[in-house]
Protein backbone atom coordinates (compact mmCIF):
# COMPACT_ATOMS: atom_id res chain seq x y z
CA UNK A 1 0.00 0.00 0.00
CA UNK A 2 0.69 3.30 -0.94
CA UNK A 3 0.59 6.12 2.09
CA UNK A 4 -1.32 8.96 0.96
CA UNK A 5 -0.41 12.81 1.09
CA UNK A 6 1.89 13.28 -1.95
CA UNK A 7 0.97 15.20 -5.31
CA UNK A 8 1.59 13.61 -8.82
CA UNK A 9 2.93 15.77 -11.63
CA UNK A 10 3.00 15.07 -15.30
CA UNK A 11 5.05 17.81 -17.01
CA UNK A 12 4.88 17.13 -20.74
CA UNK A 13 8.62 19.02 -21.36
CA UNK A 14 12.19 19.01 -19.54
CA UNK A 15 11.60 23.03 -18.68
CA UNK A 16 7.85 22.37 -17.03
CA UNK A 17 9.61 19.40 -15.17
CA UNK A 18 12.68 22.00 -13.95
CA UNK A 19 9.65 24.54 -13.33
CA UNK A 20 7.60 22.10 -10.67
CA UNK A 21 11.59 21.02 -9.36
CA UNK A 22 12.02 24.83 -8.39
CA UNK A 23 8.53 25.50 -7.07
CA UNK A 24 9.18 22.29 -3.91
CA UNK A 25 12.72 22.34 -3.30
CA UNK A 26 13.88 19.52 -1.42
CA UNK A 27 9.93 18.35 -1.41
CA UNK A 28 9.73 16.27 -4.31
CA UNK A 29 11.66 13.26 -6.31
CA UNK A 30 11.55 12.57 -10.23
CA UNK A 31 9.45 9.49 -10.97
CA UNK A 32 10.76 7.19 -13.79
CA UNK A 33 9.15 3.94 -14.40
CA UNK A 34 8.75 3.45 -10.68
CA UNK A 35 9.83 -0.21 -10.17
CA UNK A 36 12.22 0.78 -7.39
CA UNK A 37 10.90 3.94 -6.23
CA UNK A 38 7.41 3.36 -5.48
CA UNK A 39 8.83 -0.46 -3.27
CA UNK A 40 10.71 2.04 -1.51
CA UNK A 41 7.42 4.52 -0.53
CA UNK A 42 5.26 1.40 0.17
CA UNK A 43 8.04 0.72 3.17
CA UNK A 44 8.29 4.54 3.69
CA UNK A 45 11.51 4.68 1.99
CA UNK A 46 12.53 8.01 0.65
CA UNK A 47 8.97 9.76 1.09
CA UNK A 48 8.08 12.80 -0.70
CA UNK A 49 5.20 15.46 -0.84
CA UNK A 50 5.42 15.77 -4.55
CA UNK A 51 6.42 13.38 -7.35
CA UNK A 52 7.20 14.36 -10.87
CA UNK A 53 6.58 11.71 -13.24
CA UNK A 54 9.05 12.13 -16.17
CA UNK A 55 6.63 9.24 -18.72
CA UNK A 56 4.97 12.53 -20.49
CA UNK A 57 7.96 13.87 -21.81
CA UNK A 58 8.67 12.83 -25.38
CA UNK A 59 12.21 13.96 -25.64
CA UNK A 60 13.56 11.86 -23.14
CA UNK A 61 11.74 8.76 -25.01
CA UNK A 62 13.80 9.03 -27.79
CA UNK A 63 15.87 5.76 -28.68
CA UNK A 64 18.53 6.01 -32.10
CA UNK A 65 20.44 2.81 -31.51
CA UNK A 66 22.74 3.26 -34.74
CA UNK A 67 24.05 6.66 -33.61
CA UNK A 68 24.56 5.47 -29.87
CA UNK A 69 21.96 7.91 -28.45
CA UNK A 70 19.40 6.62 -26.09
CA UNK A 71 16.77 8.89 -23.94
CA UNK A 72 17.00 8.74 -20.12
CA UNK A 73 12.98 7.32 -19.87
CA UNK A 74 13.64 4.29 -22.97
CA UNK A 75 12.32 1.16 -21.07
CA UNK A 76 15.07 -1.06 -20.35
CA UNK A 77 13.15 -3.88 -22.54
CA UNK A 78 14.08 -1.68 -25.54
CA UNK A 79 17.71 -2.11 -25.01
CA UNK A 80 17.52 -5.50 -24.47
CA UNK A 81 15.45 -6.36 -27.46
CA UNK A 82 17.22 -3.75 -29.85
CA UNK A 83 19.16 -5.95 -32.70
CA UNK A 84 21.01 -2.99 -33.51
CA UNK A 85 22.36 -1.75 -29.98
CA UNK A 86 23.56 -5.90 -29.33
CA UNK A 87 25.21 -5.04 -33.12
CA UNK A 88 27.21 -1.83 -31.47
CA UNK A 89 27.19 -1.92 -28.35
CA UNK A 90 26.78 -5.84 -26.80
CA UNK A 91 27.62 -5.27 -23.18
CA UNK A 92 24.76 -2.67 -22.91
CA UNK A 93 22.31 -5.34 -24.64
CA UNK A 94 23.01 -8.07 -21.83
CA UNK A 95 23.12 -6.30 -19.14
CA UNK A 96 19.27 -4.75 -20.35
CA UNK A 97 18.26 -8.20 -21.00
CA UNK A 98 19.96 -9.39 -17.24
CA UNK A 99 18.40 -7.04 -15.22
CA UNK A 100 15.19 -7.10 -13.07
CA UNK A 101 12.60 -9.22 -15.10
CA UNK A 102 11.37 -9.24 -18.13
CA UNK A 103 8.04 -7.97 -17.44
CA UNK A 104 9.85 -5.19 -15.05
CA UNK A 105 11.62 -4.10 -17.69
CA UNK A 106 8.29 -2.85 -19.83
CA UNK A 107 8.49 -0.48 -16.80
CA UNK A 108 12.02 0.29 -15.73
CA UNK A 109 14.04 3.14 -17.48
CA UNK A 110 17.80 3.60 -18.55
CA UNK A 111 17.85 6.33 -15.95
CA UNK A 112 16.33 5.11 -13.26
CA UNK A 113 18.61 1.83 -13.87
CA UNK A 114 21.52 4.59 -13.36
CA UNK A 115 20.35 6.24 -11.19
CA UNK A 116 18.82 3.20 -9.03
CA UNK A 117 19.34 4.02 -5.36
CA UNK A 118 21.65 2.03 -3.30
CA UNK A 119 21.06 -1.34 -1.53
CA UNK A 120 21.32 -3.13 1.92
CA UNK A 121 19.87 -5.84 3.67
CA UNK A 122 19.68 -3.26 6.53
CA UNK A 123 17.88 -0.71 4.51
CA UNK A 124 15.27 -2.05 1.84
CA UNK A 125 12.98 -3.85 4.62
CA UNK A 126 9.84 -2.98 5.94
CA UNK A 127 8.75 0.17 8.18
CA UNK A 128 8.38 -2.44 11.21
CA UNK A 129 11.49 -4.31 11.13
CA UNK A 130 13.88 -1.17 10.36
CA UNK A 131 12.78 0.56 13.72
CA UNK A 132 12.90 -2.53 15.43
CA UNK A 133 16.42 -3.01 15.29
CA UNK A 134 16.85 1.03 15.43
CA UNK A 135 17.76 2.88 12.32
CA UNK A 136 21.07 2.66 10.04
CA UNK A 137 22.78 5.87 8.68
CA UNK A 138 21.21 5.78 5.60
CA UNK A 139 17.63 5.91 7.38
CA UNK A 140 18.61 8.95 9.22
CA UNK A 141 20.27 6.67 12.67
CA UNK A 142 23.43 7.36 13.92
CA UNK A 143 25.07 3.74 13.53
CA UNK A 144 25.74 1.52 10.18
CA UNK A 145 24.61 -1.88 10.79
CA UNK A 146 26.82 -3.88 8.70
CA UNK A 147 30.24 -2.16 9.15
CA UNK A 148 30.28 -0.56 12.88
CA UNK A 149 30.79 2.80 12.29
CA UNK A 150 29.09 6.48 12.63
CA UNK A 151 30.49 7.97 9.46
CA UNK A 152 30.02 5.55 6.53
CA UNK A 153 27.20 4.08 4.65
CA UNK A 154 28.16 0.91 2.96
CA UNK A 155 24.78 0.41 0.85
CA UNK A 156 25.59 -1.05 -2.07
CA UNK A 157 25.22 0.54 -6.35
CA UNK A 158 23.27 -2.92 -7.60
CA UNK A 159 22.37 -0.82 -11.06
CA UNK A 160 22.86 -2.98 -14.31
CA UNK A 161 23.48 -0.41 -16.88
CA UNK A 162 26.50 1.50 -15.39
CA UNK A 163 29.35 -0.95 -16.25
CA UNK A 164 28.34 -1.71 -19.90
CA UNK A 165 27.83 1.79 -20.56
CA UNK A 166 31.41 3.19 -18.80
CA UNK A 167 33.07 0.22 -20.86
CA UNK A 168 31.81 1.83 -23.58
CA UNK A 169 32.61 5.20 -22.37
CA UNK A 170 29.53 6.60 -22.35
CA UNK A 171 28.27 10.39 -22.15
CA UNK A 172 25.26 11.84 -20.52
CA UNK A 173 23.41 14.58 -20.91
CA UNK A 174 21.60 16.67 -18.13
CA UNK A 175 19.46 19.67 -17.51
CA UNK A 176 19.63 22.02 -14.88
CA UNK A 177 17.90 25.33 -13.54
CA UNK A 178 21.04 26.89 -15.07
CA UNK A 179 20.85 25.11 -18.61
CA UNK A 180 21.78 22.18 -19.99
CA UNK A 181 25.35 20.20 -20.10
CA UNK A 182 27.48 17.28 -21.57
CA UNK A 183 29.80 15.04 -19.36
CA UNK A 184 31.01 11.63 -18.81
CA UNK A 185 28.91 9.43 -17.21
CA UNK A 186 31.77 8.29 -14.73
CA UNK A 187 31.14 11.72 -13.26
CA UNK A 188 27.99 10.90 -12.13
CA UNK A 189 29.06 8.82 -9.51
CA UNK A 190 30.95 10.31 -6.59
CA UNK A 191 33.48 7.66 -4.73
CA UNK A 192 34.21 10.12 -2.19
CA UNK A 193 30.72 10.00 -1.05
CA UNK A 194 29.37 7.48 0.86
CA UNK A 195 26.22 5.13 0.27
CA UNK A 196 23.71 7.76 1.12
CA UNK A 197 23.49 9.96 -2.00
CA UNK A 198 26.88 8.82 -4.48
CA UNK A 199 25.21 10.47 -7.25
CA UNK A 200 26.68 14.01 -8.42
CA UNK A 201 23.24 15.44 -9.50
CA UNK A 202 22.60 19.15 -8.36
CA UNK A 203 18.89 19.72 -6.99
CA UNK A 204 16.58 19.51 -9.75
CA UNK A 205 19.12 18.51 -12.17
CA UNK A 206 17.38 16.13 -14.57
CA UNK A 207 19.20 13.09 -16.50
CA UNK A 208 18.26 13.38 -19.86
CA UNK A 209 20.23 11.12 -22.25
CA UNK A 210 23.48 8.53 -22.72
CA UNK A 211 24.86 8.94 -25.91
CA UNK A 212 27.64 6.03 -27.23
CA UNK A 213 30.95 6.91 -29.17
CA UNK A 214 30.42 5.06 -32.37
CA UNK A 215 33.66 3.37 -33.15
CA UNK A 216 32.95 -0.58 -32.79
CA UNK A 217 34.13 -2.30 -29.62
CA UNK A 218 33.98 -5.77 -28.80
CA UNK A 219 32.29 -5.88 -25.21
CA UNK A 220 30.39 -8.42 -22.76
CA UNK A 221 28.32 -8.28 -19.25
CA UNK A 222 28.50 -10.89 -16.84
CA UNK A 223 26.58 -10.77 -13.67
CA UNK A 224 26.58 -12.63 -10.24
CA UNK A 225 23.06 -13.03 -8.49
CA UNK A 226 20.86 -16.50 -7.35
CA UNK A 227 17.71 -16.34 -9.46
CA UNK A 228 17.80 -15.67 -13.01
CA UNK A 229 15.35 -12.80 -12.16
CA UNK A 230 14.46 -10.31 -10.93
CA UNK A 231 17.48 -10.64 -8.28
CA UNK A 232 19.92 -7.28 -8.93
CA UNK A 233 23.91 -8.34 -9.23
CA UNK A 234 25.32 -9.50 -5.98
CA UNK A 235 28.61 -8.79 -8.11
CA UNK A 236 28.46 -7.77 -11.98
CA UNK A 237 31.60 -7.00 -14.35
CA UNK A 238 31.42 -5.32 -18.10
CA UNK A 239 34.47 -5.75 -20.18
CA UNK A 240 35.50 -3.74 -23.41
CA UNK A 241 38.60 -5.23 -25.25
CA UNK A 242 39.47 -4.41 -29.15
CA UNK A 243 42.54 -6.11 -30.48
CA UNK A 244 44.99 -4.98 -33.04
CA UNK A 245 46.69 -8.10 -34.21
CA UNK A 246 47.60 -10.17 -30.51
CA UNK A 247 48.18 -6.55 -29.23
CA UNK A 248 45.30 -4.92 -27.09
CA UNK A 249 43.75 -1.40 -28.75
CA UNK A 250 41.44 -1.05 -26.10
CA UNK A 251 40.41 -2.62 -22.85
CA UNK A 252 38.17 -1.36 -20.30
CA UNK A 253 36.93 -3.01 -17.15
CA UNK A 254 33.52 -1.60 -14.78
CA UNK A 255 31.85 -3.50 -12.14
CA UNK A 256 28.82 -3.20 -10.07
CA UNK A 257 26.88 -4.40 -7.04
CA UNK A 258 30.54 -4.35 -5.36
CA UNK A 259 30.84 -1.04 -3.81
CA UNK A 260 28.83 2.53 -3.15
CA UNK A 261 29.42 3.40 -6.56
CA UNK A 262 30.13 1.07 -10.09
CA UNK A 263 33.84 1.53 -10.58
CA UNK A 264 35.77 2.24 -13.70
CA UNK A 265 39.45 0.65 -13.38
CA UNK A 266 41.18 2.76 -16.26
CA UNK A 267 44.37 3.16 -13.86
CA UNK A 268 44.90 -0.33 -13.72
CA UNK A 269 44.15 -0.96 -17.86
CA UNK A 270 45.55 1.43 -19.57
CA UNK A 271 48.81 0.50 -18.82
CA UNK A 272 48.30 -2.88 -20.84
CA UNK A 273 46.88 -1.26 -24.02
CA UNK A 274 49.36 -1.86 -26.51
CA UNK A 275 50.84 -5.15 -25.16
CA UNK A 276 49.90 -8.49 -25.61
CA UNK A 277 46.78 -10.42 -23.58
CA UNK A 278 48.28 -13.21 -22.07
CA UNK A 279 46.44 -15.86 -19.78
CA UNK A 280 49.16 -14.46 -17.20
CA UNK A 281 48.38 -10.77 -17.74
CA UNK A 282 44.97 -11.70 -17.61
CA UNK A 283 45.42 -13.35 -14.02
CA UNK A 284 46.89 -10.78 -12.84
CA UNK A 285 44.75 -8.03 -14.02
CA UNK A 286 41.76 -10.09 -12.27
CA UNK A 287 43.62 -10.13 -8.90
CA UNK A 288 44.23 -5.83 -9.07
CA UNK A 289 40.86 -5.24 -9.49
CA UNK A 290 40.14 -7.83 -7.14
CA UNK A 291 41.92 -6.23 -4.55
CA UNK A 292 40.11 -3.32 -5.21
CA UNK A 293 36.67 -4.76 -4.40
CA UNK A 294 35.38 -4.16 -1.25
CA UNK A 295 32.09 -5.94 -0.45
CA UNK A 296 30.96 -6.41 2.85
CA UNK A 297 27.94 -8.28 4.55
CA UNK A 298 24.78 -6.15 3.06
CA UNK A 299 23.38 -8.39 0.40
CA UNK A 300 22.36 -12.32 -0.37
CA UNK A 301 25.82 -13.64 -0.95
CA UNK A 302 29.31 -13.30 1.52
CA UNK A 303 31.63 -10.86 0.49
CA UNK A 304 34.06 -13.14 -0.27
CA UNK A 305 32.07 -15.29 -2.42
CA UNK A 306 31.44 -11.92 -4.07
CA UNK A 307 34.83 -11.44 -4.65
CA UNK A 308 36.09 -14.96 -6.22
CA UNK A 309 32.72 -14.93 -9.17
CA UNK A 310 33.83 -11.43 -9.96
CA UNK A 311 37.59 -12.68 -10.40
CA UNK A 312 36.27 -15.65 -12.29
CA UNK A 313 33.79 -13.69 -14.54
CA UNK A 314 36.98 -10.80 -14.90
CA UNK A 315 38.75 -14.02 -16.76
CA UNK A 316 36.09 -15.44 -18.50
CA UNK A 317 34.63 -12.58 -20.11
CA UNK A 318 38.38 -11.66 -21.35
CA UNK A 319 38.79 -14.87 -22.69
CA UNK A 320 35.41 -14.99 -24.64
CA UNK A 321 36.34 -11.35 -26.05
CA UNK A 322 39.41 -12.67 -26.91
CA UNK A 323 38.60 -15.73 -28.64
CA UNK A 324 36.19 -13.81 -30.78
CA UNK A 325 32.81 -15.61 -29.76
CA UNK A 326 31.44 -12.18 -29.53
CA UNK B 1 -10.27 10.36 -15.17
CA UNK B 2 -10.79 8.19 -17.79
CA UNK B 3 -9.61 4.10 -16.95
CA UNK B 4 -9.74 1.31 -20.32
CA UNK B 5 -10.07 -1.95 -19.05
CA UNK B 6 -11.23 -5.02 -21.49
CA UNK B 7 -12.06 -2.73 -24.22
CA UNK B 8 -14.65 -0.65 -21.09
CA UNK B 9 -14.45 3.05 -20.73
CA UNK B 10 -14.94 3.75 -17.04
CA UNK B 11 -15.15 7.38 -15.30
CA UNK B 12 -13.19 7.12 -11.95
CA UNK B 13 -12.04 9.46 -9.43
CA UNK B 14 -8.34 8.73 -8.54
CA UNK B 15 -5.99 10.12 -6.00
CA UNK B 16 -2.02 10.09 -6.77
CA UNK B 17 -1.04 7.28 -4.07
CA UNK B 18 -3.89 4.57 -6.01
CA UNK B 19 -2.39 1.53 -7.80
CA UNK B 20 -3.75 0.24 -10.95
CA UNK B 21 -4.05 -2.87 -8.91
CA UNK B 22 -6.19 -1.33 -6.57
CA UNK B 23 -8.50 0.25 -9.20
CA UNK B 24 -9.26 -2.59 -10.70
CA UNK B 25 -9.68 -5.54 -7.55
CA UNK B 26 -11.46 -2.26 -5.27
CA UNK B 27 -12.99 0.00 -7.98
CA UNK B 28 -13.81 -2.03 -10.67
CA UNK B 29 -14.37 -5.62 -8.94
CA UNK B 30 -11.65 -7.28 -11.20
CA UNK B 31 -10.77 -9.71 -8.44
CA UNK B 32 -8.70 -11.65 -11.12
CA UNK B 33 -5.75 -9.40 -10.85
CA UNK B 34 -3.76 -10.76 -8.24
CA UNK B 35 -1.50 -8.14 -5.38
CA UNK B 36 1.78 -10.81 -4.28
CA UNK B 37 4.38 -9.25 -3.42
CA UNK B 38 4.69 -5.60 -3.99
CA UNK B 39 8.15 -5.44 -4.70
CA UNK B 40 7.62 -6.67 -8.46
CA UNK B 41 9.22 -9.97 -7.65
CA UNK B 42 6.60 -11.99 -8.06
CA UNK B 43 4.74 -10.84 -11.04
CA UNK B 44 0.86 -11.87 -9.76
CA UNK B 45 -0.25 -8.71 -10.37
CA UNK B 46 0.71 -8.75 -14.77
CA UNK B 47 -1.55 -7.03 -16.42
CA UNK B 48 -1.22 -6.06 -20.13
CA UNK B 49 -0.96 -2.20 -20.82
CA UNK B 50 -0.85 -1.16 -24.53
CA UNK B 51 -0.15 -4.71 -25.05
CA UNK B 52 2.69 -5.24 -22.29
CA UNK B 53 3.03 -7.24 -19.48
CA UNK B 54 3.26 -4.66 -16.01
CA UNK B 55 3.27 -5.13 -12.74
CA UNK B 56 -0.60 -3.49 -11.55
CA UNK B 57 1.18 -3.29 -7.71
CA UNK B 58 3.89 -0.63 -9.22
CA UNK B 59 1.77 0.91 -11.27
CA UNK B 60 -0.10 4.35 -10.34
CA UNK B 61 -3.32 4.40 -11.73
CA UNK B 62 -3.11 7.77 -12.59
CA UNK B 63 0.09 7.15 -15.06
CA UNK B 64 -2.04 5.25 -17.14
CA UNK B 65 -4.77 7.29 -18.01
CA UNK B 66 -5.72 6.51 -21.60
CA UNK B 67 -3.87 3.13 -22.01
CA UNK B 68 -5.39 0.16 -22.64
CA UNK B 69 -5.55 -2.02 -19.90
CA UNK B 70 -6.09 -6.37 -20.17
CA UNK B 71 -6.87 -7.91 -17.04
CA UNK B 72 -7.35 -11.60 -17.15
CA UNK B 73 -11.58 -11.24 -17.71
CA UNK B 74 -10.24 -9.73 -20.81
CA UNK B 75 -8.54 -12.49 -22.08
CA UNK B 76 -11.73 -14.99 -22.69
CA UNK B 77 -14.49 -13.90 -25.33
CA UNK B 78 -18.16 -14.79 -24.68
CA UNK B 79 -18.47 -17.98 -22.81
CA UNK B 80 -15.28 -19.76 -24.23
CA UNK B 81 -11.99 -20.04 -22.67
CA UNK B 82 -8.91 -18.89 -24.72
CA UNK B 83 -6.62 -21.27 -26.43
CA UNK B 84 -4.15 -20.44 -24.35
CA UNK B 85 -6.32 -20.98 -20.80
CA UNK B 86 -8.06 -23.97 -22.32
CA UNK B 87 -4.20 -24.88 -22.90
CA UNK B 88 -3.61 -24.70 -18.84
CA UNK B 89 -6.47 -26.21 -18.03
CA UNK B 90 -5.51 -29.48 -20.26
CA UNK B 91 -1.64 -29.51 -18.93
CA UNK B 92 -2.81 -29.21 -15.70
CA UNK B 93 -0.75 -25.97 -15.65
CA UNK B 94 -2.44 -24.81 -12.23
CA UNK B 95 -2.95 -25.83 -8.92
CA UNK B 96 -4.20 -23.21 -6.26
CA UNK B 97 -4.02 -20.58 -9.46
CA UNK B 98 -3.16 -17.67 -7.03
CA UNK B 99 -0.13 -17.24 -10.11
CA UNK B 100 -2.21 -17.55 -13.14
CA UNK B 101 -3.96 -14.59 -14.38
CA UNK B 102 0.33 -13.16 -14.05
CA UNK B 103 0.88 -16.61 -16.12
CA UNK B 104 -0.98 -16.08 -18.99
CA UNK B 105 -0.92 -12.96 -18.89
CA UNK B 106 2.74 -12.73 -19.41
CA UNK B 107 2.50 -15.56 -21.89
CA UNK B 108 -0.29 -14.10 -23.87
CA UNK B 109 2.07 -11.55 -26.15
CA UNK B 110 4.25 -14.75 -26.78
CA UNK B 111 1.82 -16.58 -28.46
CA UNK B 112 2.15 -13.34 -31.30
CA UNK B 113 5.44 -14.34 -32.06
CA UNK B 114 6.84 -15.56 -35.61
CA UNK B 115 7.85 -18.16 -33.88
CA UNK B 116 8.84 -20.01 -30.16
CA UNK B 117 11.11 -22.04 -28.34
CA UNK B 118 10.82 -23.31 -24.76
CA UNK B 119 14.13 -21.47 -23.83
CA UNK B 120 11.84 -18.44 -25.07
CA UNK B 121 9.13 -19.46 -22.65
CA UNK B 122 11.09 -19.62 -19.93
CA UNK B 123 13.03 -17.08 -19.98
CA UNK B 124 9.82 -14.68 -20.70
CA UNK B 125 8.21 -16.24 -17.61
CA UNK B 126 11.35 -16.02 -15.44
CA UNK B 127 9.91 -13.01 -13.48
CA UNK B 128 6.58 -14.72 -12.31
CA UNK B 129 6.52 -17.22 -9.53
CA UNK B 130 4.51 -20.37 -8.82
CA UNK B 131 4.86 -21.86 -5.63
CA UNK B 132 2.54 -25.58 -6.19
CA UNK B 133 3.01 -27.00 -9.64
CA UNK B 134 6.73 -25.74 -10.64
CA UNK B 135 7.19 -25.02 -14.36
CA UNK B 136 7.56 -27.65 -16.41
CA UNK B 137 3.59 -27.97 -16.65
CA UNK B 138 3.10 -24.29 -17.41
CA UNK B 139 5.87 -23.91 -19.93
CA UNK B 140 4.42 -27.07 -21.42
CA UNK B 141 0.95 -25.64 -21.65
CA UNK B 142 2.26 -21.78 -23.11
CA UNK B 143 4.04 -24.05 -26.17
CA UNK B 144 0.88 -26.25 -26.82
CA UNK B 145 -0.78 -22.96 -27.33
CA UNK B 146 1.30 -21.84 -29.28
CA UNK B 147 1.65 -24.99 -31.44
CA UNK B 148 -1.74 -25.08 -32.11
CA UNK B 149 -1.23 -21.62 -34.12
CA UNK B 150 2.01 -23.24 -35.84
CA UNK B 151 4.48 -21.11 -33.71
CA UNK B 152 6.53 -23.68 -32.10
CA UNK B 153 7.56 -27.18 -32.95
Amino acid sequence: MLAEGFDLHRPSSVAEALEFAGRFPGEFRYLAGGTDVLPGLFHGLGATRHLISLQDIAELRAFVPEEGRIGAMVPLGTLAESPELRARFPAVAEAARQAASPNLRNSSTLGGNLLLDTRCTYYNQSAFWREALGYCLKNGGEECRVVQNRERCYAAYCGDLAPSLLVHDARIEVAGPKGRHLRPLKDLYDPQADGRTPFRLGPGEILLSVSLPHEKVRSTYLKLRARSAPDFPEASVAIALTLEGKKLRELRVAASGVATVPLLFEDLTLPLIGHAMTEEVARDLAEKVSRRLHPVTNTAFPPDYRKHVFRHFLMSGIHELQSGTH
Amino acid sequence: MKLRVNSLEYDLAVLPHRLLVDLLREDLGLTGTKRGCDDGSCGACTVLVDGKPRHSCLTLGRLVEGKEITTIEGVASGDGLHALQRAFVEKGALQCGFCTPGMVLTALPLLERVSLSEEEVREALAGNFCRCTGYTKIVEAVLSAAKARGRAP
